[in-house]
């Protein structure tokens, strides 16, 4: 049986009066790129917010490598979100550092290298991303892209286990989407890292995805490889993965 | 009717939930205090903003109120042939209240207006959360820094805003004003110590841990968006003003009790 690194087991969470998850059940395997797909608000974002104790549930398990994040406090999740590494929405870059030190911030942090040794890490990053010399840059000069590939490096400079992608191909053109989803495949491939991208492009997430789990009312309504969602029958499920709209459906 | 008590009753449940979030601010800045080394290099960088760039805002106040009071109380003074009493007016005056408040309410102006809008869109934009996502607590990288950088920067200022406005007042009274010059200084030596500069310093601290905990906290729990970064801003200058004059009325009683 494969080792899991990281298990929603019965979430529930309310937000605001307003319940977005109702009973969310996850296994992730180790090494695995998992991708949450959905329409917009069916609780995707926070159920990544949630593996890596950003959120905690109001009920059930969050388990991370066995251990449950449920009930932890910040300073004891220290420790696991060391190992965890996130990909914002719209790239959360520190708007008042350059891009050397953006990257560069999750190892200052650490403390473990030297500054010769995380200057080389940047770099490496930052070239693994295509941006390479780039360092001194601000975030308010970069792109759309740009920004997400930063933060993408910014993410996996550390190399950590579990590399959590919240929408990394949204307002992208195709082009840039494609070089993102290369992006994540390549670091899958050379660092075997475990992802667990949330996305809406089916696209994507058939490309880059070795199993999908469409959320649906705060439910996983359908779990399966790329293929069986292509091919499911299910009307839901149909009419996500083929951008049909309904009316039925829109007044829900 | 029902829509007075409706507000009223609404208001008073946002000010029990800010005094909430107050209360949590401060128990996770002295957990963080407990937990993590200091981050010196944060400090100092926050001591360049908060102190040295608001030297001069705090020199020109603090000028221009001692020079006005000087005016002011030498119109009366002059009328009773105590001319040489403006001194010790305006020094005692400047150490114990003028300079700390205005330097002060500058303060809250100026970096308490800042803090919360630069916490308050990192918040918006997520880069709290991505602080967090890095194993970093966002108190003890945000706040502490910025708190030990207050408190040891507000007593300087005092400092600057109390001498500067003594000067200004002497300038405004003896050249100006033709106060014989050697009455003025006796008197201000005379009825100005120490423990009126000690006043104000204590004032200054305490002054610069309110600011900078209500602003910190109002930053960090903001609404949503532009509108509400902007609404923690009016509501963080706004809140540490008038913490400030409250705190002021209640330290002064007490100081005053206790060093008399």
């Amino acid at each position: 049986m494969d080792v899991m690194m990281i298990s929603l087991r019965n979430i529930h969470k309310t937000l605001n009066g307003q319940k977005i998850l109702q009973g969310i059940n996850l296994e992730i395997a180790e090494g695995e790129t998992f991708v949450i797909i959905g329409r917009s608000g069916c609780g995707k974002s926070v159920t990544l917010r949630h593996m890596l104790g950003l959120m905690m549930p109001d009920q059930g398990e969050v388990l991370f490598e066995g251990k449950d994040l449920m009930g932890l406090s910040e300073i004891e999740l220290i420790p696991i979100r060391q190992k965890i590494g996130m990909l914002f929405q719209n790239g959360a870059l520190f708007d008042s550092m350059n891009v050397g030190e953006n990257v560069a911030f999750p190892l200052r942090e650490e403390g473990r290298l030297s500054e010769k040794e995380i200057e080389f890490a940047v770099e490496e990053a930052l070239e693994m991303v295509n941006l390479g010399g780039q360092q001194a840059k601000m975030p308010a000069e970069l792109s759309g892209g740009m920004k997400k590939r930063v933060s993408l490096a910014r993410a996996a400079v550390r190399k950590p286990k579990l590399l959590l992608f919240d929408e990394p191909t949204s307002g992208l053109d195709p082009v840039v989407s494609d070089s993102i989803n290369k992006l994540i495949l390549n670091l899958d491939k050379t660092l075997n890292i475990t992802n667990v991208v949330v996305t809406h492009d089916m696209r994507s997430a058939c490309e880059i995805g070795d199993r999908i789990a469409f959320l649906y009312h705060g439910k996983v309504h359908f779990l399966g490889t790329p293929e069986e969602i292509k091919s499911s029958q299910d009307p839901i499920v149909f009419r996500f993965v083929n951008g049909i709209s309904d009316a039925s459906v829109a007044m829900e | 009717m029902f829509d007075f008590f409706q507000i009223v009753g609404r208001n008073f449940f946002r000010f029990l939930r800010h005094c909430g979030q107050y209360t949590l601010l401060l128990i996770d800045i002295l957990r963080s205090l407990r937990h993590f080394p200091i981050r010196w290099n944060l400090v100092s960088q926050q001591i360049l903003f908060m102190g040295v760039n608001s030297l001069p805002v705090v020199i020109l106040t603090g000028s221009c109120i001692g020079a006005v009071f000087a005016s002011q109380i030498h119109l009366k003074f002059s009328e009773l042939g105590m001319g040489s009493g403006v001194g010790p007016v305006v020094a005692y005056a400047m150490c114990r209240e003028l300079g700390p408040i205005i330097c002060g309410l500058m303060i809250a102006a100026r970096v308490g207006a800042s803090i919360s809008t630069e916490l308050g869109s990192m918040k918006t934009s997520e880069q709290v959360d991505a602080l967090r996502s890095m194993a970093v607590y966002p108190t003890d990288y945000l706040v502490v820094p910025r708190l030990i950088a207050l408190l040891a920067s507000m007593p300087l200022l005092v400092s600057f805003s109390i001498f500067f406005g003594i000067t200004a007042g002497y300038i405004i009274a003896v050249p100006v004003l033709g106060v014989e010059p050697a009455y003025y200084i006796n008197n201000t030596l005379r009825f100005t110590g120490a423990k009126d500069v000690g006043v104000g310093l204590i004032k200054s601290v305490i002054f610069g841990f309110v600011i900078c905990t209500i602003c910190c906290e109002r930053g960090l729990n903001c609404g949503h968006g532009a509108q509400g970064v902007g609404k923690a801003t009016t509501e963080a200058v706004v809140s540490s003003t008038i913490a400030l004059l409250v705190c002021n009325f209640f330290i002064t009683f007490l100081l005053n009790a206790w060093m008399s």
